[in-house]
């Protein structure tokens, strides 16, 4: 892991936002508090079967998870808000394309 | 947190990375603008940075210069606020590139530059300052804002929405706005 870009990175560094999608539970927090309005989410409910203390209640199953990078401009609320940890910092680079349409990354 | 430490430890908090990061401010009035920026350069600070314009909530424009040494060893910030109906004089006689950043703080904050607007408009083309905190932001009104849906809707399925609680309005809009 020494060769890692992670290791040697400054931390005031911001590449891109990566989503950890079994930790979100869809609540919005990330999507209502952008200052860009970059994030689209989209949810369906299914019950929960798990053997967890919410077990036989509904949860929410993340479907798309789009952020816009021609509209994010890596300010890191969402990041700071998430109240599960999500979101975090990604040394992977901002990403470039040729068409508008394709700055848009499902994080799924 | 040390310097060295910071560097590898991903951890570091926002106060870590301002201690390591941040250059003095220096307060300016608009009349000592011209001679703070001269006696900087005098001092070895010979790049400009960046320019920028903050527009504040009593109408007054706050501009911020970040000049730097070559080596990037030091730098410090200059600022200075307007009042409406005052103007300020360029700085294209110290630093070189100050008219580009002077053209963005006019168009974009509406700052009141001395030769910034004689020049032809870098992107707005109608006269209006989309930065300044009286602009309203149509495109903002005319979009649907994400965030208006409830945890398990979808976009373009609306009619389960449960309004159990206020609706958070929207960031960036007034309300004032929507009225028009």
């Amino acid at each position: 892991m020494s060769n890692q870009p992670a290791e040697s990175a400054a931390p005031s560094l911001r590449g891109s936002i990566k989503l950890e999608a079994p930790l979100c539970t869809s609540c919005m927090l990330c999507v209502r508090e952008c200052p860009a309005w970059c994030i689209s989410l989209t949810a369906h409910s299914a019950p929960d079967d798990g053997s967890g203390v919410r077990r036989g209640r509904a949860k929410y199953v993340l479907d798309e998870f789009v952020i816009d990078y021609g509209l994010c401009m890596e300010c890191g609320i969402c990041i700071d808000i998430c109240p599960t940890d999500a979101l975090s910092w990604s040394v992977d680079p901002t990403p470039a394309a040729v068409r508008r349409s394709d700055l848009s990354h499902d994080e799924c | 947190m040390t310097d060295q430490n910071a560097m590898t430890d991903n951890t570091a908090t926002h106060d870590d990375v301002q201690a390591m990061t941040a250059p003095s401010t220096l307060s300016s009035s608009i009349a000592d603008w011209l001679a703070h920026h001269e006696a900087a350069r005098a001092a070895g600070l010979t790049t400009l940075d960046a320019l920028c314009a903050q527009s504040l909530p009593d109408g007054r424009v706050r501009l911020i210069s970040h000049i730097t040494a070559p080596d990037a060893s030091r730098h410090q910030l200059i600022t200075a606020e307007v009042a409406s109906g005052e103007s300020v004089p360029s700085l294209v006689n110290i630093y070189a590139n100050a008219p580009w950043y002077e053209r963005e703080a006019a168009e974009l904050v509406g700052a009141a530059i001395a030769n910034a607007a004689e020049h032809y408009p870098l992107f707005i083309t109608d006269g209006s300052h989309p930065l300044q905190r009286e602009s309203a932001l149509t495109r903002r009104i005319a979009e649907p804002w994400p965030g208006i849906y409830e945890p398990g809707e979808s976009n373009g399925d609306s009619t389960s929405r449960r309004a159990k609680r206020r609706p958070k309005p929207p960031p960036g809009i007034r309300p004032e706005w929507l009225a028009q």
